[in-house]
Protein backbone atom coordinates (compact mmCIF):
# COMPACT_ATOMS: atom_id res chain seq x y z
CA UNK A 1 0.00 0.00 0.00
CA UNK A 2 1.49 3.32 -1.03
CA UNK A 3 -0.04 6.73 -0.75
CA UNK A 4 1.57 9.47 -2.76
CA UNK A 5 2.37 12.79 -1.07
CA UNK A 6 0.27 14.41 -3.76
CA UNK A 7 -2.78 12.64 -2.41
CA UNK A 8 -2.26 14.18 0.99
CA UNK A 9 -1.78 17.57 -0.56
CA UNK A 10 -5.03 17.12 -2.45
CA UNK A 11 -6.86 16.02 0.66
CA UNK A 12 -5.50 18.93 2.62
CA UNK A 13 -6.52 21.29 -0.14
CA UNK A 14 -10.04 19.85 -0.16
CA UNK A 15 -10.17 20.20 3.60
CA UNK A 16 -9.01 23.78 3.42
CA UNK A 17 -11.58 24.62 0.77
CA UNK A 18 -14.29 22.95 2.82
CA UNK A 19 -13.33 24.91 5.89
CA UNK A 20 -13.09 28.18 4.06
CA UNK A 21 -16.34 27.70 2.17
CA UNK A 22 -18.10 26.60 5.34
CA UNK A 23 -17.13 29.76 7.15
CA UNK A 24 -17.20 32.27 4.33
CA UNK A 25 -20.82 33.15 4.89
CA UNK A 26 -20.32 34.49 8.38
CA UNK A 27 -16.71 35.35 8.90
CA UNK A 28 -16.33 37.87 6.12
CA UNK A 29 -15.19 41.08 7.73
CA UNK A 30 -17.82 43.73 8.14
CA UNK A 31 -16.60 47.11 6.89
CA UNK A 32 -17.65 48.72 10.13
CA UNK A 33 -15.40 46.47 12.18
CA UNK A 34 -12.36 48.51 11.35
CA UNK A 35 -13.89 51.88 10.57
CA UNK A 36 -15.37 52.45 13.99
CA UNK A 37 -12.30 51.31 15.85
CA UNK A 38 -9.59 53.13 13.95
CA UNK A 39 -9.09 55.62 16.77
CA UNK A 40 -8.67 52.78 19.28
CA UNK A 41 -5.96 50.87 17.42
CA UNK A 42 -3.21 49.97 19.91
CA UNK A 43 0.04 51.75 19.19
CA UNK A 44 2.30 48.85 20.16
CA UNK A 45 3.69 46.56 17.44
CA UNK A 46 3.22 42.99 18.71
CA UNK A 47 5.63 41.61 16.11
CA UNK A 48 8.63 43.35 17.67
CA UNK A 49 7.84 42.97 21.37
CA UNK A 50 10.09 39.93 21.66
CA UNK A 51 13.57 39.63 20.18
CA UNK A 52 14.56 36.55 18.21
CA UNK A 53 16.74 35.48 21.13
CA UNK A 54 13.80 35.77 23.52
CA UNK A 55 11.55 33.88 21.14
CA UNK A 56 14.11 31.09 20.92
CA UNK A 57 14.37 30.97 24.72
CA UNK A 58 10.60 30.51 24.83
CA UNK A 59 10.87 27.53 22.49
CA UNK A 60 9.76 29.41 19.37
CA UNK A 61 11.38 29.26 15.94
CA UNK A 62 11.92 32.94 15.02
CA UNK A 63 12.30 32.11 11.33
CA UNK A 64 8.71 30.83 11.19
CA UNK A 65 7.29 34.29 11.86
CA UNK A 66 4.09 34.95 9.95
CA UNK A 67 1.61 37.80 9.82
CA UNK A 68 -1.69 37.26 11.60
CA UNK A 69 -4.69 39.33 10.59
CA UNK A 70 -8.11 38.15 11.67
CA UNK A 71 -11.07 40.50 11.96
CA UNK A 72 -9.55 43.64 13.50
CA UNK A 73 -6.69 41.83 15.21
CA UNK A 74 -3.21 42.27 13.76
CA UNK A 75 0.09 40.74 14.78
CA UNK A 76 2.46 37.86 14.29
CA UNK A 77 2.69 34.16 14.96
CA UNK A 78 5.54 31.70 15.41
CA UNK A 79 5.76 27.93 15.46
CA UNK A 80 7.42 26.35 18.44
CA UNK A 81 7.93 23.20 20.45
CA UNK A 82 6.08 22.24 22.46
CA UNK A 83 4.06 25.46 22.20
CA UNK A 84 3.38 27.90 19.37
CA UNK A 85 2.74 31.61 19.93
CA UNK A 86 0.67 34.42 18.45
CA UNK A 87 0.89 38.04 19.58
CA UNK A 88 -1.85 40.32 18.31
CA UNK A 89 -3.43 43.62 19.19
CA UNK A 90 -7.04 44.60 18.74
CA UNK A 91 -9.07 47.73 19.48
CA UNK A 92 -11.19 46.17 22.24
CA UNK A 93 -10.75 46.94 25.92
CA UNK A 94 -10.67 44.48 28.81
CA UNK A 95 -14.14 45.82 29.67
CA UNK A 96 -15.30 44.71 26.20
CA UNK A 97 -14.00 41.23 26.93
CA UNK A 98 -15.80 41.15 30.28
CA UNK A 99 -19.07 42.02 28.61
CA UNK A 100 -18.77 38.84 26.56
CA UNK A 101 -17.84 36.48 29.36
CA UNK A 102 -21.06 34.51 28.90
CA UNK A 103 -20.52 34.03 25.18
CA UNK A 104 -20.92 30.30 24.49
CA UNK A 105 -17.74 30.29 22.42
CA UNK A 106 -15.66 30.34 25.60
CA UNK A 107 -14.90 26.97 27.16
CA UNK A 108 -13.38 28.91 30.05
CA UNK A 109 -13.26 32.65 30.77
CA UNK A 110 -11.12 33.75 33.72
CA UNK A 111 -10.31 37.25 34.89
CA UNK A 112 -6.77 37.59 36.21
CA UNK A 113 -3.83 39.97 36.62
CA UNK A 114 -0.87 40.45 34.32
CA UNK A 115 1.63 42.00 36.70
CA UNK A 116 -0.45 44.97 37.94
CA UNK A 117 -2.86 45.15 35.02
CA UNK A 118 -6.22 43.43 34.76
CA UNK A 119 -6.37 40.67 32.21
CA UNK A 120 -8.62 37.97 30.84
CA UNK A 121 -7.69 34.42 30.04
CA UNK A 122 -9.86 32.44 27.61
CA UNK A 123 -10.03 29.00 26.08
CA UNK A 124 -12.13 28.17 23.03
CA UNK A 125 -10.98 24.57 22.49
CA UNK A 126 -12.30 21.73 24.58
CA UNK A 127 -8.99 19.90 24.05
CA UNK A 128 -7.23 22.26 26.47
CA UNK A 129 -4.39 22.70 24.00
CA UNK A 130 -4.94 26.38 23.43
CA UNK A 131 -5.19 29.48 25.62
CA UNK A 132 -5.31 33.23 25.07
CA UNK A 133 -4.25 35.87 27.58
CA UNK A 134 -5.56 39.38 26.98
CA UNK A 135 -4.18 42.48 28.71
CA UNK A 136 -5.03 46.12 28.18
CA UNK A 137 -2.41 48.23 26.46
CA UNK A 138 -2.49 51.74 25.02
CA UNK A 139 -5.95 52.16 23.61
CA UNK A 140 -6.59 48.51 22.97
CA UNK A 141 -5.74 44.97 24.00
CA UNK A 142 -2.67 42.80 23.52
CA UNK A 143 -3.58 39.14 23.11
CA UNK A 144 -1.04 36.38 23.76
CA UNK A 145 -2.16 33.13 22.17
CA UNK A 146 -0.39 29.91 23.07
CA UNK A 147 -1.12 26.54 21.52
CA UNK A 148 0.30 23.08 22.09
CA UNK A 149 1.68 21.85 18.76
CA UNK A 150 0.21 18.72 17.26
CA UNK A 151 3.72 17.19 17.32
CA UNK A 152 3.92 17.71 21.07
CA UNK A 153 0.40 16.41 21.56
CA UNK A 154 1.03 13.22 19.57
CA UNK A 155 4.32 12.69 21.43
CA UNK A 156 2.47 12.98 24.74
CA UNK A 157 4.26 16.14 25.88
CA UNK A 158 2.51 17.79 28.81
CA UNK A 159 2.39 21.60 28.85
CA UNK A 160 0.01 24.21 30.23
CA UNK A 161 -0.76 26.79 27.52
CA UNK A 162 -2.53 29.12 29.98
CA UNK A 163 0.41 29.23 32.38
CA UNK A 164 2.75 29.92 29.47
CA UNK A 165 0.46 32.60 28.00
CA UNK A 166 0.41 34.41 31.35
CA UNK A 167 4.18 34.06 31.73
CA UNK A 168 4.78 35.57 28.29
CA UNK A 169 2.23 38.33 28.91
CA UNK A 170 4.02 39.22 32.17
CA UNK A 171 7.33 39.27 30.33
CA UNK A 172 6.20 41.77 27.71
CA UNK A 173 3.71 43.81 29.74
CA UNK A 174 6.33 46.31 30.98
CA UNK A 175 7.23 47.04 27.35
CA UNK A 176 3.74 48.15 26.41
CA UNK A 177 1.98 51.44 27.15
CA UNK A 178 -0.52 51.40 29.98
CA UNK A 179 -4.14 51.02 29.00
CA UNK A 180 -5.63 54.44 28.40
CA UNK A 181 -9.22 53.47 29.10
CA UNK B 1 -22.59 28.36 8.63
CA UNK B 2 -23.37 25.20 6.81
CA UNK B 3 -23.63 22.14 9.01
CA UNK B 4 -23.29 19.97 5.92
CA UNK B 5 -19.87 21.38 5.16
CA UNK B 6 -18.61 20.48 8.62
CA UNK B 7 -20.14 17.06 8.19
CA UNK B 8 -18.13 16.61 4.99
CA UNK B 9 -15.05 17.81 6.79
CA UNK B 10 -15.63 15.23 9.50
CA UNK B 11 -16.10 12.59 6.82
CA UNK B 12 -12.77 13.54 5.22
CA UNK B 13 -11.14 13.27 8.61
CA UNK B 14 -12.67 9.81 9.11
CA UNK B 15 -11.25 8.65 5.78
CA UNK B 16 -7.86 10.12 6.63
CA UNK B 17 -7.86 8.41 10.02
CA UNK B 18 -8.77 5.10 8.42
CA UNK B 19 -5.95 5.42 5.89
CA UNK B 20 -3.50 6.16 8.67
CA UNK B 21 -4.67 3.10 10.62
CA UNK B 22 -4.28 0.89 7.53
CA UNK B 23 -0.85 2.33 6.87
CA UNK B 24 0.28 1.77 10.46
CA UNK B 25 -1.06 -1.79 10.47
CA UNK B 26 0.75 -2.57 7.20
CA UNK B 27 4.04 -1.28 8.61
CA UNK B 28 3.64 -3.15 11.89
CA UNK B 29 2.85 -6.40 10.11
CA UNK B 30 5.86 -6.01 7.82
CA UNK B 31 3.74 -5.73 4.67
CA UNK B 32 4.89 -2.18 3.97
CA UNK B 33 8.39 -0.83 3.95
CA UNK B 34 9.89 2.04 2.07
CA UNK B 35 13.31 3.18 0.99
CA UNK B 36 14.51 5.51 3.76
CA UNK B 37 14.79 8.61 1.56
CA UNK B 38 11.32 8.14 0.10
CA UNK B 39 9.87 7.54 3.56
CA UNK B 40 11.49 10.70 4.94
CA UNK B 41 10.20 12.72 1.99
CA UNK B 42 6.64 11.49 2.63
CA UNK B 43 7.01 12.11 6.36
CA UNK B 44 8.22 15.65 5.75
CA UNK B 45 5.16 16.40 3.61
CA UNK B 46 2.91 15.15 6.39
CA UNK B 47 4.75 17.28 8.96
CA UNK B 48 4.32 20.32 6.69
CA UNK B 49 0.59 19.69 6.44
CA UNK B 50 0.37 19.40 10.23
CA UNK B 51 2.40 22.60 10.66
CA UNK B 52 -0.05 24.42 8.40
CA UNK B 53 -2.99 23.13 10.41
CA UNK B 54 -1.31 24.22 13.65
CA UNK B 55 -0.96 27.71 12.19
CA UNK B 56 -4.58 27.83 11.02
CA UNK B 57 -5.74 26.84 14.47
CA UNK B 58 -3.58 29.45 16.15
CA UNK B 59 -4.59 32.20 13.74
CA UNK B 60 -8.31 31.52 13.87
CA UNK B 61 -8.37 31.81 17.64
CA UNK B 62 -9.10 35.54 17.36
CA UNK B 63 -11.69 34.91 14.71
CA UNK B 64 -13.55 32.36 16.74
CA UNK B 65 -13.50 34.17 20.06
CA UNK B 66 -13.99 37.78 19.05
CA UNK B 67 -16.69 37.62 16.40
CA UNK B 68 -19.50 39.78 17.74
CA UNK B 69 -23.21 39.42 17.26
CA UNK B 70 -26.06 41.69 18.25
CA UNK B 71 -27.10 41.91 21.90
CA UNK B 72 -30.58 40.60 21.22
CA UNK B 73 -32.38 37.28 20.77
CA UNK B 74 -31.29 36.84 17.15
CA UNK B 75 -27.74 37.83 18.00
CA UNK B 76 -27.56 35.38 20.88
CA UNK B 77 -28.91 32.59 18.70
CA UNK B 78 -26.34 33.41 16.02
CA UNK B 79 -23.59 33.51 18.64
CA UNK B 80 -24.60 30.08 19.92
CA UNK B 81 -24.58 28.60 16.42
CA UNK B 82 -21.28 30.25 15.64
CA UNK B 83 -19.75 29.00 18.89
CA UNK B 84 -20.78 25.44 18.13
CA UNK B 85 -19.48 25.63 14.57
CA UNK B 86 -16.23 27.24 15.69
CA UNK B 87 -15.58 24.60 18.31
CA UNK B 88 -16.41 21.83 15.84
CA UNK B 89 -13.98 23.33 13.36
CA UNK B 90 -11.24 23.54 15.98
CA UNK B 91 -11.89 19.95 17.07
CA UNK B 92 -11.88 18.51 13.54
CA UNK B 93 -8.78 20.42 12.48
CA UNK B 94 -6.97 19.50 15.70
CA UNK B 95 -7.64 15.84 15.04
CA UNK B 96 -6.56 16.22 11.40
CA UNK B 97 -3.24 17.68 12.55
CA UNK B 98 -2.71 14.74 14.89
CA UNK B 99 -3.44 12.26 12.11
CA UNK B 100 -0.84 13.90 9.83
CA UNK B 101 1.75 13.72 12.64
CA UNK B 102 1.03 10.03 13.20
CA UNK B 103 1.26 9.46 9.48
CA UNK B 104 4.71 11.06 9.45
CA UNK B 105 5.77 8.75 12.28
CA UNK B 106 4.41 5.76 10.37
CA UNK B 107 6.31 6.65 7.19
CA UNK B 108 9.51 6.97 9.20
CA UNK B 109 8.83 3.58 10.77
CA UNK B 110 8.39 2.12 7.28
CA UNK B 111 11.76 3.62 6.32
CA UNK B 112 13.43 2.13 9.40
CA UNK B 113 11.95 -1.29 8.58
CA UNK B 114 13.54 -1.21 5.13
CA UNK B 115 16.87 -0.01 6.51
CA UNK B 116 16.85 -2.77 9.13
CA UNK B 117 15.99 -5.37 6.47
CA UNK B 118 18.89 -4.15 4.30
CA UNK B 119 21.25 -4.28 7.27
CA UNK B 120 20.13 -7.81 8.16
CA UNK B 121 20.63 -8.93 4.54
CA UNK B 122 24.13 -7.47 4.46
CA UNK B 123 25.04 -9.22 7.70
CA UNK B 124 23.63 -12.47 6.38
CA UNK B 125 25.58 -12.16 3.13
CA UNK B 126 28.70 -11.17 5.06
CA UNK B 127 28.56 -14.20 7.32
CA UNK B 128 27.84 -16.47 4.34
CA UNK B 129 30.92 -15.18 2.49
CA UNK B 130 33.30 -15.52 5.46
Amino acid sequence: MRVSPGKWRALLAVTAVAVLSACAGEISRAAGDLEGSADRRPTVDPCTLLTDAELAQLGMQPETRRTVQELDAIGCGWRGQPLGLTLTTNPDTIADYRERKDDPVFVTFTENQVNDRPGVQTRIATSGRQCAQAVGTGSGVLSVGVQLSSRAAVDGVQADPCAEALRIAELIEPRTPKAGN
Amino acid sequence: MSETSFGELGGSLGALTEQQSDLEAAVKSGQLWMEAGVAEHAATRCEQAADEIDEWLADTNELVQRRKFGDNEDGEAAAARYATAGQEYVQVMTEAGDVFRRMADTYRAAGRTAAEADQASEQLLGSAES
